[in-house]
C-alpha cells in the first residue's frame, strides 16, 4: 500500500513525468499488439508453406506408388518415347495432373551410373517442347535430390521456384523395383498462385496493420499533450492565464497569451470598422430612400428588413403561388387577372397590373431560383408581394433602375422596374444579401 | 403552348403570325421561329392575335429587329392590339426603330 502511494505521487510529481508516464504507456501497449499480430500473421504464413510441402510431397509420393519401377527400369535399355512401356507411364502421370489442376508438369528422371548426371526419362507433358527420354536434367535442387536418395523418401523443395510459367514448389519421390531398389524420381512442380495471393493478402494485411498502429501512436500522443495543454484554450480573453512558476508550460503559456491578445486587438479593430462601414452604409441607405421616396412623390419606398415584416403581413392573403419555372409567370397574371376581375377593376388597371406581375416575377425567374407571390386584400385595394432568396440588387443601380425607361439607354437590366414603378399605385422594395422583397399596391381608384 | 407561330413564306417574305404571350416563357421559340428564316428580304411579324407582352418580350423583339436590320432585311410589326403597343411605346421602341415599323391594328 505504501508503494502504491508513493507510486501515485511520483506520477502525480509533474506534468512532463505524467505524459512520460502516459506516452510510455500507450506505445508499449501498441507495440505490443502490434508485434502480437505480427507474430499470428507469419505464424500463419509458415504454416501455409508447410501444408504446402506436405501436399507436394504426398502427390509426389503417390505418382511414384503408381509407376511400375519395373517398367520404369526397361526404358533405360529401351530409351523408346514409342514404346508401350513409354506410353503407359506417360498415360499414367497424364491421368494423374488431369486429376489435380495444381500440377504444373510432372515428369520422371533418373540418376547416370556415370558421374553426377541425371536424366529425363518420361514426361506427362507431350507437346512440342516437352522433356525428351534421355535429355539432361540439370540438377538445380541437387540437395534435395542427394537427400532424397539417401533416404529414400520423399521430399519437397525448400523453396518456391519461379520461371517463365509462374511460381511453383516442387516434390519429389523415388520410384522403386520389386527389389526396393530406386530405379527413378518422380518430379511433380505445383502451382503456387494461391499461397502467393494468400501471402500478398497477409502482407497487406501487416501494412494495415503498421499504418493503423502508427496512426494510434501518433493520435494517442496528440491527445495527450492536448489534454494537457487544454486549460491555455480555458483562458477568458483579455485575462491573462495564471500558470504555475516553474511548470513547464509557463513560456508556452506566456507566448499563447500574447497571441491571443493580438488576436484579440485586431478583432476589435475589424469590429469597429464593422460598425463604421455599416453605418455608412445605413446612411447611403436613407438617402435614397429619402430621394427615391420625394422624387416619386411617395409612391416607391425602400424597406429596411423589419418594414419589409409589417408591409408584408397587412391584410388577408387572397391567393399564392410559387415563382420556379417560366411558366409560373404566366399563372401569376392568371392568378392577378382573376382576382381584380373579381374586385371589378377596369380592363386597362387589369391590365397593367398584369403587366407589373409579369415583370416582377420574371426578375425572380432571372435572378433568383425561388420566390413566392401572394396576392393579399388590403384596405384601399389590392397588395401583391413577392419575395425571394436570390442574391438581392445594388443599392447603387436603383435609381437608374426605377427612373430610366426603354432601351435607348445602356442599362438593360431593371427596365422591368420602369413598368412597375409607372402603373403601380404604390411600391415597397427591401433587397439584401438574402432576397429581395417587393410589393406593389393597386388601389382601386388612382388616388395615394 | 403559350405561344404559337405560323411562318409563311411567298416571294422572299415571310410572315409569322404569333398567337398567344410573349413573355419568359415564350421568347426562345420566338427566337427559334425566326432564327430559322434564310434567304428573306422581308420579314412580317403579325401581332393580330397576340395577348400580353412583357420587357422580356419587348427585349426580344428588339433584339431581333436589331439583327433582321444589320442583315439588310426589313422588318415591320403589323396589327399590334393598342394594350400591347402600349408597352412598346413605353420601353421606347417605336424611338429607336422608327414609328414605320409598327402598325397599330385598327379597332
Amino acid at each position: 500500500m505504501g508503494n502504491l502511494s508513493k507510486l501515485r505521487m511520483w506520477y502525480q510529481g509533474s506534468i512532463r513525468r505524467k505524459m512520460t508516464f502516459k506516452v510510455a504507456i500507450y506505445l508499449s501497449l501498441i507495440l505490443l499488439s502490434i508485434l502480437g499480430s505480427y507474430y499470428y500473421i507469419f505464424h500463419h504464413m509458415f504454416k501455409f508453406n508447410e501444408t504446402f510441402q506436405l501436399e507436394v510431397t504426398n502427390l509426389a509420393a503417390t505418382a511414384a506408388s503408381l509407376i511400375d519401377g519395373q517398367v520404369h527400369n526397361r526404358l533405360q535399355t529401351h530409351p523408346d518415347e514409342n514404346s508401350v512401356e513409354y506410353r503407359k507411364i506417360q498415360r499414367l502421370l497424364q491421368v494423374f495432373k488431369e486429376n489435380n489442376s495444381r500440377i504444373k508438369s510432372i515428369y520422371t528422371i533418373r540418376k547416370l551410373n556415370v558421374g553426377n548426371k541425371w536424366e529425363y526419362v518420361v514426361d506427362a507433358d507431350n507437346t512440342k517442347d516437352h522433356h525428351h527420354i534421355g535429355d539432361n536434367y540439370t540438377v538445380i535442387d541437387q540437395e534435395v535430390i542427394k537427400n532424397e536418395n539417401a533416404n529414400n523418401a520423399p521430399v519437397a523443395g525448400h523453396d518456391f521456384e519461379t520461371d517463365q510459367w509462374g511460381t511453383f514448389l516442387s516434390g519429389f519421390a523415388p520410384i522403386k523395383d520389386n527389389n526396393g531398389q530406386t530405379v527413378g524420381i518422380v518430379r511433380v512442380n505445383m502451382t503456387a498462385k494461391g499461397i502467393i495471393k494468400l501471402e500478398m493478402g497477409l502482407g497487406l494485411w501487416a501494412l494495415f496493420l503498421f499504418a493503423f498502429g502508427l496512426g494510434l501512436m501518433i493520435h494517442m500522443t496528440y491527445r495527450a499533450i492536448k489534454k494537457s495543454t487544454k486549460p491555455l484554450g480555458n483562458q477568458n480573453h483579455p485575462e491573462k492565464l495564471n500558470i504555475k512558476t516553474g511548470d513547464e508550460f509557463k513560456a508556452f503559456g506566456e507566448i499563447v497569451n500574447q497571441g491571443g491578445d493580438l488576436l484579440f486587438n485586431e478583432k476589435r479593430m475589424l469590429e469597429e470598422d464593422l460598425e463604421k462601414s455599416k453605418m455608412e452604409r445605413d446612411k447611403i441607405f436613407n438617402v435614397y430612400k429619402d430621394v427615391i421616396y420625394s422624387v416619386t412623390q411617395g409612391k416607391f419606398n425602400l424597406l429596411n428588413e423589419s418594414k419589409s415584416k409589417s408591409i408584408s403581413c397587412e391584410g388577408n392573403v387572397l391567393t399564392e403561388v410559387k415563382i420556379v419555372h417560366p411558366g409560373d409567370v404566366n399563372t401569376a397574371r392568371e392568378l392577378i387577372h382573376k382576382v381584380l376581375e373579381q374586385e371589378k377593376y377596369s380592363p386597362e388597371k387589369i391590365n397593367h397590373a398584369m403587366l407589373c406581375i409579369s415583370e416582377a416575377a420574371t426578375n425572380v425567374i432571372k435572378h433568383a431560383n425561388y420566390g413566392i407571390m401572394q396576392i393579399r386584400k388590403i384596405d384601399k385595394g389590392i397588395r401583391v408581394t413577392i419575395a425571394d432568396e436570390g442574391p438581392g440588387m445594388e443599392m447603387d443601380k436603383l435609381p437608374n433602375m426605377v427612373f430610366l425607361n426603354g432601351f435607348s439607354t445602356k442599362i438593360s437590366c431593371g427596365y422591368g422596374f420602369g413598368i412597375i414603378n409607372k402603373f403601380a399605385n404604390k411600391i415597397y422594395l427591401g433587397t439584401s444579401r438574402n432576397g429581395t422583397f417587393l410589393a406593389m399596391d393597386f388601389l382601386k381608384v388612382d388616388t395615394l | 403552348m403559350l405561344l404559337k407561330v405560323k411562318t409563311k413564306i411567298a416571294n422572299e417574305v415571310a410572315t409569322l403570325h404569333f398567337d398567344g404571350v410573349l413573355d419568359i416563357s415564350t421568347v426562345e421559340s420566338i427566337q427559334t421561329s425566326v432564327n430559322k428564316l434564310i434567304d428573306i428580304h422581308e420579314v412580317n411579324l403579325d401581332f393580330d392575335k397576340v395577348t400580353f407582352v412583357d420587357s422580356t418580350g419587348i427585349g426580344t423583339i428588339s433584339k431581333i429587329l436589331r439583327k433582321l436590320n444589320s442583315e439588310g432585311v426589313t422588318a415591320t410589326i403589323r396589327n399590334i392590339p393598342p394594350g400591347v403597343f402600349e408597352v412598346f411605346e413605353i420601353l421606347g421602341l417605336p424611338e429607336i426603330f422608327g414609328e414605320k415599323v409598327f402598325q397599330i391594328k385598327n379597332a
